[in-house]
């Protein structure tokens, strides 16, 4: 019985292995077939050969550097930007129990209900006044503005499982209002921060559409849009190029999961409370 | 509690560093671009190699000729352009020049957002395929320059068909020879006709010109009303036919696209593909590496003929460009040959000017398939369904699941009929 279930929990495992990790192998696979392979209709599960054309024409010809490094700018200010401008408010909700926050709660949710293209036109039309269509400056404030209310609401959950005990001790040893959110609730909401940045990290880097609607410059393109300049009508596409470009793209978030997902798992089971 | 005070100063320094950055940054962005001239704007959802580096040419020399009428070339992609478009009409910020398709330009200039390029490009009016030309006009009005258009031909894998014995048709075969020639070429490894029919939709309304199907009438006074007789119904009857009872049409083809269906013909698993001429971009890859021995046969004809729907890709102007008449002139410089043909020839498309293709023919005078594909470009109309307002919403959202549960044996005909009947009745 032990054994049938340790070879049921490991075909279990195996299989999420391969469902999560089977499109992201398919993808590199792809980005290394050359143009006669991509053309074969043979399930290949190993590239004949290293075939480094699809990276080279991407980066050669189509502005994806470039590209690269105005994604990697707007994704790390507006993500600073949301952690930094959400810390307070999330408290504030987390911890005040009033007519306010609990209005205020619900229409965070009902916020997210528009679709996109509803809000896009006035949007577009705001952002026209104040000068800010086709600039860094106001991608990144409708980043910031879209993505707040969930990362809000996101981090007001971590602040109501930290024990509020300890905020009432902090409070007895004299510290006031900022120094407990600063010096006590920051430390401790660590996961929680890091949860937040890199659920708005990952989701500014992959946004499409309001890059595709604000920015016109090419200079200012973002990575999303330079992808999708490798797909054609009709379901025609330069796909060895666009996996090269999108195996390239991956990275920048694959490392930042990496780098702080052990300060995530360092603080998860760190007990706040002891005795 | 030493975990308490340790954030602090790491948090100041962060924020600082931060700050810096953000300065710097914003500074940069502040700083607003100095120009002498103001550039005329040109949008291109061109994407394949050989087209961007003719489009690029194509500017970078009207630039030289022109440093005081610049022209900047704005990157876009096909399946947002549209999108992107409506926004900035409404906006005010559409750019000068857009290459896109005359389908969905017809939409724009009936919402007033293009100008009138009736006066501006007379001079090429006679240079130009009628079916081209009528395409990309509404109300009697050029809202589009036709650029390229691809016409759906049926390309042979030579080596099959001399296995079988069977000779290439040197002449237009209507879709019942095609049918059972594909019968004969059909054997226990092979079939004898591949098309990607799990998007049956776009297919079905340019080829069904062959049939006469018009899918609407009453388009002219604004109030379209939905016809669907047996000449819609032709085409997806016969492939419905050759799926299921002569089997010479592989059932794998029904989950696949153009594009599978491509990869299924270049295996030498099809003797024949039914698709849109830009596969020989590729083809020509696959006979130069692996030997791959291609042809194209006659444009099929069907009862009414061998004219199938035109949807060329166009030149327009934005109604709001301040630059109309430079931007004609740019328009003017890039339908020269000498560019037309590798835009064409990059996209695996034709050219619409008939200058344009005889040197296009020229260019490719080693390949008879390509000679073939020049040749039955010349059978362009303009369908009737183009000025239907909600067309492409019909298309997409009405015509094409009605279509995709027929192929899949899932309704019958006569379901099908009143499905895509009921469908455009629901959509309005």
């Amino acid at each position: 019985m032990k054994l049938a279930w340790k070879i049921a929990r490991s075909i279990f495992a195996i299989s999420l292995i391969i469902f999560f990790f089977g499109p992201l192998y398919w993808l590199v696979n792809t980005s290394l077939k050359s143009p006669i392979e991509l053309l074969s209709d043979n399930v290949q599960l190993f590239p004949k050969g290293f075939f480094f054309g699809n990276y080279r024409d991407a980066l050669d010809k189509s502005g994806i550097i470039l590209a690269f490094f105005n994604s990697l700018i707007i994704t790390s200010v507006s993500t600073i930007l949301i952690v930094m401008l959400i810390t307070a408010p999330a408290y504030y909700f987390a911890r005040r129990k009033n007519q306010l926050t609990r209005s205020m709660s619900t229409w965070i949710l009902v916020s997210q209900v528009f679709p996109v293209s509803l809000i896009i036109i006035p949007m577009f039309l705001t952002l026209q006044k104040f000068n800010l269509i086709n600039t860094t400056w106001g991608l990144i404030l409708v980043y910031v503005v879209t993505n707040t209310p969930f990362s809000l609401w996101l981090l007001r959950s971590f602040i109501i499982a930290i024990p509020f005990e300890i905020e009432e001790a902090a409070s007895i040893d004299g510290a006031n209002l900022w120094k407990i959110l600063y010096r006590i609730i920051a430390p401790l909401l660590m996961p929680g921060f890091v949860v937040v940045t890199i659920f708005t990290f990952v989701n500014v880097w992959n946004e499409f559409f309001f890059a595709l609607v604000l920015l016109s410059d090419p200079e200012k393109s973002t990575l999303p849009l330079k992808l999708a300049q490798f797909v054609g009508a009709e379901g025609r596409a330069l796909i060895g190029t666009l996996s090269a470009a999108t195996v390239m793209s991956m990275i920048p978030a694959f490392l930042m999961y990496l780098l702080i997902q052990r300060k995530f798992s360092e603080n998860l089971f760190t007990g706040a409370v002891k005795g | 509690m030493k975990s308490i005070k340790k954030p602090l100063p790491r948090l100041r320094k962060a924020s600082l560093v931060f700050l810096a950055a953000f300065g710097l940054i914003m500074g940069i962005g502040a700083v607003p671009a100095i120009s002498a001239v103001t550039p005329i704007t040109f949008v291109t959802p061109a994407y394949l190699p050989g087209t961007v580096a003719a489009f690029n040419d194509a500017v970078a020399d009207w630039n030289k000729a022109n440093p005081n009428t610049p022209v900047k070339l704005i990157p876009g992609d096909w399946g947002n352009l549209g999108d992107q478009l409506t926004t900035q009409f409404a906006a005010g910020t559409a750019p000068d020049v857009i290459h896109f398709a005359s389908v969905d330009i017809l939409n724009f200039a009936a919402r007033g957002y293009l100008h009138d390029l009736s006066s501006s490009f007379r001079g090429i009016k006679r240079n130009v395929s009628d079916g081209g030309w009528q395409a990309s006009s509404y109300k009697a009005k050029l809202y589009g320059v036709p650029v390229i258009d691809q016409p759906y031909v049926v390309f042979v894998n030579l080596d099959l068909f001399k296995k079988a014995g069977i000779a290439v048709p040197t002449t237009s075969l209507n879709w019942d020879e095609l049918a059972s020639l594909a019968k004969k070429l059909t054997t226990s490894t092979t079939y004898g006709l591949a098309t990607g029919l799990v998007r049956p939709a776009t297919i079905s309304t340019i080829v069904g010109s062959n049939f006469g199907a018009k899918f609407f009438v009453g388009y002219t006074s604004g109030r379209a009303k939905i016809r669907i007789s047996d000449a819609e119904l032709e085409f997806p009857t016969l492939m419905h036919k050759m799926v299921y009872e002569d089997k010479s049409i592989d059932p794998l083809m029904l989950t696949v696209s153009a594009g599978g269906s491509l990869t299924n013909f270049i295996a030498g698993k099809s003797a024949m593909l039914l698709m849109g001429s830009y596969a020989a971009a590729d083809l020509d890859v696959a006979a130069r590496e692996k030997g791959f021995n291609w042809s194209v046969m006659p444009i099929l004809k069907g009862s009414a003929g061998s004219l199938q729907a035109a949807g060329p890709q166009t030149f327009s102007i934005s109604a709001q460009s301040k630059v109309k008449k430079d931007a004609a002139r740019f328009i003017n410089f890039m339908m020269q040959d000498k560019y037309l043909v590798p835009i064409a020839l990059g996209d695996g498309l034709v050219p619409m000017t008939k200058t344009a293709m005889k040197a296009a023919v020229e260019a490719k005078k080693g390949s008879p398939g390509w000679q073939q594909i020049f040749a039955d470009g010349d059978n362009f109309m303009v369908p009737n369904f183009t000025y239907v307002p909600e067309f492409n919403k019909w298309k997409t959202s009405v015509l094409l699941p009605a279509l995709q549960r027929y192929m899949q044996n899932r309704i019958s005909r006569s379901e099908l009929r009143k499905s895509i009947v009921d469908g455009w009745q629901t959509l309005r």
